[in-house]
């Protein structure tokens, strides 16, 4: 057993995303409140909030943070069809040992979305300072700062169009040098018959531009989220994404191909190493660790629920945690609350001296998914 | 018959009614633990127990609860089919066949009663719509207030006369209209909202006489709710669109949701601001919208809809639903009468998550409070992340000597047998013990050994028969292999050459030791030495298992002579026999030669199978089996297999695998570091040792990481490249690269007289370096000293103040700084000193 510790977030509103810096000292988050706050680690390993300002004019969907290689640099994307970059400043140190004032400055706003935007994610250091967002309307655009120290200029170096309306998006984060930049998109779009939701774009050098590898036919449920995990050296790439119906971890591998190193395309192998309905419905949210072998999913369900990687295809739940933290049952002791639990509507007799009345609840085949508070 | 039911919680806590045409339910829902036997499972923590239930004479249209309730009785105004409406408390209702109390409200002219709603500000207020009749309104409002109980009594007896004063409503409205929904303001009590005529939505104002404020020509007509947590927004549908409208703005719907199916019903939720629910005729799910999203700007957008799914998990279609009046996160619905499904499901808010390299998993909960917990704390969560951890603060990996490394991995047997492994492969090829024609391999593998050439120079075959082996009883003999290489791989596998004795009893007694007794005992078997073995078992102790003893006798009996009652027995019981080297043991003494199942046995150590493999296998058996077993080794990902490959090109390929399957990146760029110098300059090993370093950085793991690149560095045996370059203030042109290629030649040619090389303008245009601030002279220069003979080198390389970009040579600027704060530089106040902390505190 393992107790959750608590952090109070005093956000007005419906928290949209939480993200951490690269060391996982900072944290921040965002809310429909308009609000972005951030918060450190202090020595005790407890979050103290150290800024919070307000960021759009509407929900803040996504906060993410750059590598700190760029500095302390945020970024943000809003219902208010724009996204921003944010710089903490930090302001003259008062006297040796103390910290200056730190606040953060709007350093940009990308304003060329004409929709909502879902997403926005830094891309890979290697490639320099990129920026790529996703919008409603279906496009992904890469921006990208040529000079590093100046983050108030941005270019717009790629829109790509999907046809659907997007609503995640993920950098492929493995440090290769024979991996090309990739991009993945998820679409929320809810009609199982415009096909695949999950579109898999790698840049060509050859070409200048952005190709679209893939559209993972298998996934026609609307996606809330997806994230490739850490790509540690793998020969493979591990996509996870959170669907309407159930979680999916992809593998991804790229194929020696004669001719797609010839045109400097890659193929990719793509294979389901696992899906899980735990969750019962929706899955609104997927993360993984440090090393890409544990992915964490939260859903309709109220749970957070782990997944660990035994090997490339087998994944194995370990562990599922109410949201409030309070109740933490493992799976064993989750059948065993199903079953001593009062007996079952067939069993249900007639309540006496009153009219006779059955009520029969809809016999449920998967104890997995199964509600049960 | 199915029949259509409705379902309402009611304002008393946990208590819920639903209702048919002719029968009305009161429940009560309690936790299934209070529950009562017979209580019906609304969902798998609650219960619902049923209080009592009406049968309604006339037929029931439509229901509405008085929103504050007196003595935990509930006061219910029914809407029927003749247009009356029942105004009684449940109490009254419930004491059949007592004649009820109730009062009624008898419109002019029976027709349909179709909605009644209780004012929720006013709460004695209650509006009527009724189908149409041509001379009469269709809207009526009444005060429960001011009815006298009295007249309503005699409503009672039937074949009485209806008394003239009828109780009169307060306001009607709508002459010879038809009036299908109504709701009021939550805010505005004078204010009401009706869909009528199936054509018209018409907002009415009572405070004097019923006034129409707007009217606005729709279809949607249907189900008109206005918003609990905003009265600006009013929810109508019909057919399979629902609108939503501005009622500030009633010309034009603000919204339009196109359902794929006809609408059954759509409600807000009171303690879920904004959020519409609708469920669709014949079907089993509900539909969440979000319509409203705080924008600064209203003009700017149209507010976002989010839609949302939640299934109760009906096996049926569901009929109505309700959400908790408190408990934000449960709905209640029912389906038709007769299939009695009652389902009260969880609506959790979205949680969302995010996780930290140090293995912190954080979600929100709710909208104030983040949960998080560390996965590293619990032993269940732990994963290869926390082990690599671990590792890397014990100096896994570092040690200079290989076998070192194995101690930091101990409770990891595969990964401390391996660079045990690499240990005594590299002792071996240093004592010149492997030579192998033309490669040159630091770590050989026993492929890379078996160079046997089965035409030119085939292995000599041995045979010994039994009784020379001190088997009196038996007549047999065995026919083993002997090469010089197959010594080699021997070697490899840590097994005696030649079946010698005192290596052998090393080798078992290191195992003994360690408490493999069963392994030390099927390795002195394999060595044909049956007394050895039958003495280790003998030896070991009680606790390691009694039966050992017991196998010892059997292995007593040992005898080779096919017909042998033991052998028969033998080959018969083997199967029972769990232990792997037991099993092996005895299956070895029974095989004839034939010992293919032995050498597949994947309980068996890889060594032991090989070492086995080189001594009976003949030659190109013996190369099949190997290759095979590479093969096989390599699909699983298996480091064990490296005593086969070695540090070739297909070890690299092995430990790739072992990544994939694993993620144990840190032994993957350990392993490939430290053994596979030869490869260390290949797009894999770069790529592993990258992400091991920026694993470590993740981690905030710098020294480690230091030590891990020095170690790098040193084994690539490669020069770092320099970082500063100096280049020239007038062409540009970069001098430390001439500097370099001067040094370079000096060394080749007159590098004798150790002078320092003197260059004090740019080798390119000839124009001067900058001069020292102190001393005045050309950079480039050394530093002239009379107190001291020998001049180090550091005092006259060129330094500079990183803020103000004055400096010269090293050893002025220290003298200069002894004494001063200010840059030395006429004109400059830059405290260049003090900017640098490190100097500062010395």
């Amino acid at each position: 057993m393992f107790e959750a510790q608590e952090i109070k977030a005093e956000h007005k509103d419906l928290i949209h995303d939480v993200s951490f810096d690269f060391y996982g000292d900072r944290m921040a988050t965002c809310s429909s409140d308009q609000f972005v706050k951030v918060w450190d680690k202090n020595g005790d390993g407890n979050w103290t909030l150290t800024s919070s300002f307000k960021a759009h004019s509407a929900s803040v969907w996504k906060v993410t943070w750059a590598n700190p290689e760029f500095g302390q640099v945020l970024a943000t994307c809003s219902f208010d069809r724009t996204a921003a970059v944010w710089e903490e400043i930090v302001g003259d140190t008062p006297g040796p040992g103390q910290r200056g004032t730190r606040h953060w400055v709007r350093r940009t706003n990308l304003v060329d979305s004409r929709t909502s935007v879902t997403d926005v994610k830094f891309g890979p250091k290697a490639q320099g300072l990129l920026l790529a967002t996703c919008s409603a309307e279906g496009i992904i655009r890469i921006y990208e700062a040529p000079d590093v120290m100046n983050l108030s200029q941005w270019t717009l170096q790629h829109e790509i169009h999907c046809k659907l309306p997007l609503s995640c998006l993920s950098w492929n984060p493995s440090l290769s040098r024979l991996h090309p930049p990739m991009i993945a998109v998820g679409s929320d779009d809810t009609n199982v018959n415009n096909g695949g939701k999950v579109f898999v774009y790698e840049y060509s050098e050859n070409s200048r531009r952005w190709v679209k590898l893939d559209t993972i036919s298998s996934i026609t449920d609307a996606v809330h989220d997806l994230e490739f995990s850490p790509n540690l050296g793998r020969s493979f790439h591990i996509l996870a994404v959170a669907t309407n119906r159930d979680l999916r971890i992809l593998n991804l591998t790229p194929l020696d191909d004669e001719q797609a190193s010839q045109n400097g395309v890659t193929k990719l192998d793509i294979q389901t190493a696992a899906q899980f309905n735990d969750h019962g419905g929706t899955v609104w949210r997927v993360c993984w660790n440090v090393t890409g072998t544990i992915v964490t999913s939260a859903g309709d369900d109220g749970f957070v629920r782990m997944f660990k990687m035994h090997s490339i295809n087998l994944w194995k739940s370990i562990t599922s945690i109410k949201g409030d933290g309070t109740q933490i049952p493992t799976a064993t002791e989750a059948t065993r609350s199903t079953s001593t639990a009062i007996p079952q509507a067939s069993s249900v007799s007639t309540l006496a001296g009153q009219t006779a009345r059955y009520i029969k609840l809809g016999s449920i085949s998967q104890p997995s998914r199964e509600q049960w508070y | 018959m199915a029949t259509k039911q409705e379902v309402r919680w009611s304002p008393i806590e946990n208590r819920f009614v639903t209702w048919t045409f002719d029968t009305l339910c009161l429940y009560d829902s309690k936790p299934i633990a209070d529950c009562h036997q017979n209580a019906i499972r609304i969902s798998n923590r609650h219960g619902a127990e049923l209080i009592g239930n009406v049968n309604i004479q006339n037929n029931l249209k439509c229901v509405d609860i008085h929103p504050k309730c007196d003595n935990n009785d509930l006061l219910f105004a029914l809407g029927l089919s003749n247009g009356t409406i029942k105004l009684a408390t449940f109490s009254q209702l419930d004491w059949e066949p007592k004649p009820t109390p109730a009062k009624e409200l008898v419109p002019k002219n029976p027709r349909q009663c179709n909605t009644v709603v209780f004012n929720p500000v006013e709460n004695n207020l209650l509006a009527s719509g009724l189908d149409k009749y041509k001379p009469d309104n269709c809207i009526a409002i009444w005060d429960i207030n001011h009815i006298s109980n009295a007249n309503n009594a005699a409503r009672f007896d039937p074949k009485a006369t209806p008394p003239a004063d009828l109780p009169k409503p307060l306001w009607e409205y709508g002459q010879s209209e038809h009036c299908v929904s109504i709701d009021w303001f939550h805010n505005n009590s004078k204010v009401l909202v009706a869909g009528m005529n199936l054509k018209h939505v018409k907002l009415i104002d009572i405070r004097e006489t019923p006034r129409l404020i707007s009217q606005t020509l729709t279809k949607a007509a249907l189900g008109v709710h206005t918003n609990p947590s905003d009265d600006k927004y009013l929810a109508t549908f019909y057919d399979n669109q629902i609108l939503i409208w501005d009622t500030r703005h009633m010309e034009k719907h603000v919204h339009m949701l196109y359902q794929q199916k006809q609408i059954a019903k759509i409600g807000w939720s009171h303690t879920r601001p904004n959020i519409l629910t609708c469920l669709l005729k014949e079907s089993n799910i509900l539909n969440l919208y979000d319509i409203d999203h705080p924008i600064a700007d209203p003009a700017a957008v149209m507010p976002l809809l989010m839609e949302r799914i939640v299934n109760p998990n009906s096996p049926y279609f569901l009929n109505s639903f309700s959400w908790h009046p408190t408990d934000k996160n449960r709905i209640l619905s029912v389906g038709a009468s007769d299939k009695n499904i009652m389902i009260d499901s969880q609506v959790h808010d979205k949680v969302i998550i995010g996780c930290t390299p140090a293995s912190d998993v954080v979600w929100s909960s709710g909208n104030k409070v983040l949960q998080s917990i560390n996965t590293n704390s619990a032993p269940e969560l732990q994963d290869i992340s926390s082990k690599m951890m671990d590792r890397a603060k014990n100096q896994y990996g570092l040690a200079e000597e290989l076998y070192k490394n194995a101690d930091a991995v101990k409770n990891d047997e595969v990964l401390s047998n391996v660079w045990n492994w690499l240990h005594l492969s590299m002792k071996l090829v240093e004592d010149d013990k492997l030579s192998i024609p033309g490669v040159m391999y630091k770590h050989p593998g026993v492929l890379s050994v078996l160079n046997i050439d089965p035409e030119k120079n085939p292995s000599e075959t041995v045979s010994v028969t039994w009784t020379e082996l001190g088997h009196t009883n038996c007549g047999g003999t065995m026919k083993y292999y002997k090469h010089e290489d197959r010594d080699k791989a021997l070697l490899l596998c840590s097994w005696p050459i030649d079946r010698n004795a005192e290596l052998l009893n090393t080798v078992v007694g290191n195992l003994e030791r360690a408490g493999a007794y069963t392994r030390a005992a099927a390795l002195a078997v394999f060595n044909l030495n049956v007394q050895l073995a039958i003495d280790i078992l003998s030896r070991a102790p009680e606790h390691y298992g009694p039966s050992l003893n017991i196998v010892a006798m059997a292995l007593s009996g040992f005898s080779d002579d096919p017909n042998s009652v033991w052998k028969k027995f033998c080959s018969s019981t083997i199967g029972t026999l769990t232990d792997p080297y037991l099993k092996a043991m005895f299956g070895f003494l029974t095989a004839d030669g034939n010992y293919e199942s032995l050498l597949s046995e994947s309980n068996i150590a890889v060594d032991d199978r090989v070492a086995l493999a080189c001594i009976y296998l003949s030659d190109v058996k013996l190369m099949e089996y190997v290759k095979k077993l590479i093969q096989e080794l390599r699909d699983q990902g298996n480091l064990d297999g490296l005593l086969l490959t070695g540090n070739s090109p297909q070890g690299l390929k092995l430990i790739g695998k072992y990544l994939d399957m694993t993620g144990d990146i840190q032994s993957a760029a350990l392993l490939a570091v430290k053994a596979f110098s030869n490869e260390i300059n290949t797009t894999t090993v770069q790529n592993w040792v990258l992400n091991y370093q920026a694993l470590l950085n993740k981690w905030k793991l710098w020294f480690e990481r230091a030590h891990f690149d020095i170690m790098t560095v040193k084994l690539k045996k490669e020069k770092p490249l320099p970082q500063i370059f100096v280049s020239c203030a007038y062409c540009g042109k970069n001098i430390s690269s001439h500097l370099r290629s001067l040094k370079t030649q000096q060394y080749s040619r007159i590098n004798m007289t150790g002078s320092s090389n003197k260059l004090t303008a740019c080798p390119h245009c000839r124009k001067p370096l900058p001069r020292c601030t102190i001393c005045l002279m050309n950079m480039g220069g050394s530093v002239e000293d009379s107190e001291k003979d020998r001049i180090a080198g550091f005092d006259s390389s060129f330094t500079w103040c990183q803020s103000c970009r004055h400096g010269g040579h090293a050893k002025h600027l220290l003298q200069w700084f002894d004494e001063h704060l200010e840059c030395p530089q006429v004109g400059c106040a830059c405290r260049c000193n003090s900017l640098d902390p490190i100097t500062t505190k010395n």
